[in-house]
């Protein structure tokens, strides 16, 4: 498969795989065991891989929320545990959910190979929180290891898109209030606080989308077409196994 | 003053002033008090803001630095120190730039009134390097304040063309090889790695410098015609009271 086609189908599924961990029963449990409700949890385990920094490092690697609650959430996890160790915690939920959802797919020892020829293909220069994410340890067992490159793979697109966003003219405030009014409740923010976005700014999110494919097939191209084809047909078995019970 | 005009006449300033500091003579006396080299006290004492994380982030940070020299820096001096620890230390040498040459600078009040109102309509996402170094605490003397505000403006414009650049899909290595030679070797870039800017790639740049006066333009647009003047009055008191060794062509990038 092409690399565009294959960008445009394979994103969303990377997308919604690469942060299935995040707030499932297993993952809340872990983090309520440690202290951290499911909030504190995902902030101080997703942004954990940054180091012990302060919050707008945080609020600047995410984008979109607003910045009281990542300080919130942030300065209140970090005073339960260090962060470095929030984030290796957070990964371990990570690979847990696919050794729980994967077991049964086939072909994961090349869609792992795949994925992280990919990722080693990635000019992180801009991208702090794939940086981050990607310099962790990968697990020995397959199906740990390709849920954590999935949670890579997703970073890598979250941290390009927020780059091509700033990249644009927009900040992530203003993109954030173009992809949804509604979006205010996830990020922390009062509804009054969302910007009306104009027509120009819903033209440069136009422009942001596409510089954000662009930029993400980048080190896809490494694959072949071929190569393509069979990280698809795994990526979709996967989504497939994800939901499964 | 169109604020175009203000971002056009302060930034040259702000890019002098604002990372002299990185190697003045008591800035590396600082380094070997804790037992770390130039360039080591400058990646873990710049970077250090960013916390105890790995050299790669460090890497997406600072950007044009070649990955291998962040690796070797990064990772040895974090043997010898904290990076938090270090980051501190780092900003007190920026603040005492200031205290050692800008005491008899007017106008820093207001200078520094109009800075911080600049950096607090900064929206800080994908601008790590800005937003680290933001969060530490601003010095109560001005003198330090105002350093330690500019570094912070240098900062923010440094993580806005990094991004920029990465936008208009130039390696930012090239377009360090485009600015100088010498600012190219400073980054550990070497004859081996790679091609040589082709005319496309100062179009980019370019292109890449316009998208990064618009994004500071934002920031800068909060300032009204009397901030503004506040603003570069400051600046360029600061930039005549640099030491005598220091002008615009000196500035590291």
């Amino acid at each position: 498969m092409q690399l565009e086609p294959f960008i445009n189908e394979a994103s969303p599924v990377i997308g919604r795989l690469g942060g299935a961990f995040y707030f499932t029963p297993e993952t809340l449990g872990r983090g309520r065991e440690l202290g951290l409700n499911g909030l504190q949890w995902y902030y101080i385990g997703r942004g954990g891989v940054l180091g012990d920094a302060e919050w707008p490092v945080i609020a600047s690697a995410f984008g979109y929320f607003s910045l009281r609650m990542v300080n919130k959430f942030w300065n209140s996890a970090r005073a339960v545990l260090a962060p470095r160790e929030g984030g290796r915690l957070y990964l371990e939920c990570c690979r847990d959910f696919g050794r729980k959802h994967y077991a049964d797919v086939e072909g994961l020892s090349t869609f792992c190979s795949a994925a992280e020829r990919v990722i080693a293909a990635v000019d992180i220069e801009g991208l702090a929180l794939f940086a981050g994410l990607s310099s962790e340890p990968l697990p020995d067992d397959l199906p740990g290891r390709a849920q954590q490159l999935l949670a890579v793979l997703r970073e890598h697109r979250g941290s390009v898109h927020l780059l091509a966003i700033v990249g644009v003219g927009l900040t992530a405030h203003l993109a954030d209030a173009v992809r949804s009014a509604d979006n205010h409740k996830l990020h922390g923010y009062e509804p009054e606080e969302m910007p009306v976005p104009t027509d120009a700014d819903r033209a440069l999110m136009v422009k942001a989308d596409e510089l954000t494919d662009q930029l993400v097939a980048k080190p896809y191209a490494v694959l072949t077409d071929v190569e393509r084809d069979a990280f698809l047909k795994t990526l979709q078995d996967l989504d497939a196994a994800a939901v499964a019970e | 003053m169109q604020t175009a005009q203000l971002v056009k006449e302060a930034s040259p300033i702000i890019g002098l002033v604002g990372g002299t500091y990185f190697f003045t003579d008591s800035t590396v006396a600082r380094g070997k008090e804790l037992g770390l080299d130039g360039m080591r006290f400058y990646y873990i004492g710049r970077g250090g803001v960013l916390g105890d994380t790995e050299w790669p982030v460090v890497v997406s940070a600072f950007g044009f630095f070649a990955p291998r020299m962040v690796e070797k820096f990064w990772d040895s001096a974090r043997q010898t120190i904290e990076p938090r620890t270090a980051g501190h230390a780092y900003v007190e040498c920026a603040r005492d730039f200031g205290r050692e040459n800008f005491t008899e600078v007017e106008g820093l009040a207001e200078y520094c009134a109009a800075a911080e109102k600049i950096v607090a309509a900064v929206d800080p996402a994908g601008l790590t390097l800005f937003a680290a170094h933001s969060a530490e605490p601003l010095a109560e003397d001005l003198p330090g304040r105002a350093a330690q505000l500019t570094t912070l403006l240098r900062e923010h414009r440094g993580s806005a063309h990094l991004v920029a650049l990465i936008a208009v899909g130039l390696e930012p290595r090239i377009a360090d090889a485009l600015a100088s030679e010498v600012s190219w070797k400073f980054h550990g870039w070497t004859l081996d790695d790679g091609p040589a800017p082709t005319e496309g790639d100062r179009g980019l740049k370019l292109e890449a410098e316009a998208i990064t006066d618009r994004i500071v333009q934002r920031a800068f647009g909060v300032l009204d015609d009397q901030e503004q003047q506040a603003l570069l009055t400051g600046l360029q008191g600061m930039s005549h009271a640099m030491p005598g060794a220091w002008s615009l062509k000196d500035a590291p990038n």
